[in-house]
């Protein structure tokens, strides 16, 4: 049994791991505190449980994925929450994106990053943390859980907007109220294991709600795209970059290395 | 008759929200929103009060005096537990 720490969201968490890979895996956020927030362990069963939906997953990336789990669950008794998304930053300001998977998150914000260039930069494309602050703010978090993709830079923003993606024929977005956001973003939040953590969670997504503004975004994989769900994020008129960013320069600058 | 165990209900943006958590998630993966009456009747079933029960307290609540007033409130809560039971929320 290896045992280690992380540094996560603002947080010191334990890891207790079978296997090499997950220091590995978490090699970037390790930390010499001794003093965690809280210590996690993927239990046999957690294993079991993940294995029923990915039955040719190997066993070090089933405890990869049930690590995730188990630190997500805890999450909320920290006033953080897990979300599924794709999470961009725009000069500083953080902005998520979020749907099933397979709707086009990393594509959109690829494209962001394809015309608006040195201005967009990646908080995490799969697996952010947001921090529901005391100040009425709202801080996303890198994770080195980034989707297979693998778009990560250690770096954290406070939240100016979420967007929920659908695909389209057309280019459309429009602001939604918080009540009709309830099951769009539920759905990619994760729920706890716990009674008293889903409850927490629950009230967090409350204030995320609240705090934030809500954007449905229908849309196509065009430059149109992006001006569309830019300016409404943003506010600002949509100004492409002079020079376009390749898929390759992309992935340099946004793919964790290994 | 009671709800099972690990269902949380919370307000979320002004909203009922029930979801299920621990054994519950597994059967039951969505969520629901309900409104303020059924957000009663929920409330009163967890509580382990009787149908007959939460209809009263409702009829005393909405001061439904006629008769047809009566009548709606308690089809409603039967309507509404026989939601439940069908979504499985609902043990005897």
């Amino acid at each position: 049994m290896d045992v280690f720490s992380v540094r996560l969201a603002d947080l010191t968490v334990e890891i207790k791991s079978r296997f090499d890979y997950l220091r590995w895996f978490c090699r970037d956020y390790l930390t010499d505190s001794r003093t965690p927030d809280f210590s996690v362990y993927a239990e046999d069963s957690r294993l079991d449980e993940l294995r029923e939906y990915s039955p040719d997953m190997r066993d070090e990336f089933l405890e990869r994925d049930a690590i995730y789990s188990a630190i997500a669950s805890k999450l909320p008794y920290y006033d953080r929450v897990a979300l599924h998304g794709a999470c961009i930053t725009y000069k500083d300001k953080a902005y998520l994106f979020t749907a099933a998977s397979g709707t086009g998150k990393s594509t959109h914000i690829g494209l962001w990053k394809r015309y608006l260039g040195d201005d967009v930069g990646i908080v995490n494309g799969d697996k952010p943390i947001f921090h529901v602050k005391p100040d009425g703010t709202i801080r996303a978090y890198d994770t080195p859980w980034c989707g297979k993709e693998g778009w990560n830079q250690m770096k954290n923003a406070d939240m100016a907007g979420i967007c929920f993606v659908r695909r389209g024929e057309e280019n459309t977005i429009r602001p939604v109220d918080p009540g009709d956001a309830i099951s769009l973003m539920l759905r990619q939040m994760f729920h706890p294991y716990e009674e008293e953590a889903t409850g927490l969670m629950l009230d967090l997504f409350d204030e995320i709600l609240s705090r934030l503004p809500l954007y449905l975004l229908e849309c196509d994989i065009s430059e149109e795209a992006v001006k569309t769900s830019f300016e409404a994020l943003t506010g600002e008129k949509y100004h492409r970059s002079d020079k376009e960013t390749t898929s390759e320069e992309i992935n340099k600058q946004w793919r964790m290395p290994g | 008759m009671k709800i099972k165990d690990g269902f949380i209900i919370r307000k979320v943006a002004g909203k009922y929200v029930v979801v299920a958590t621990g054994e519950a998630s597994k059967s039951f993966h969505g969520m629901v929103k309900l409104n303020e009456s059924a957000k009663d009747i929920w409330e009163g079933l967890a509580k382990g009060k009787t149908p007959d029960e939460i209809t009263d307290e409702l009829i005393r609540a909405n001061g439904a005096e006629t008769d047809e007033d009566r009548k709606r409130i308690s089809d409603d809560v039967e309507t509404m537990i026989e939601r439940m039971r069908e979504a499985g929320f609902i043990e005897d």
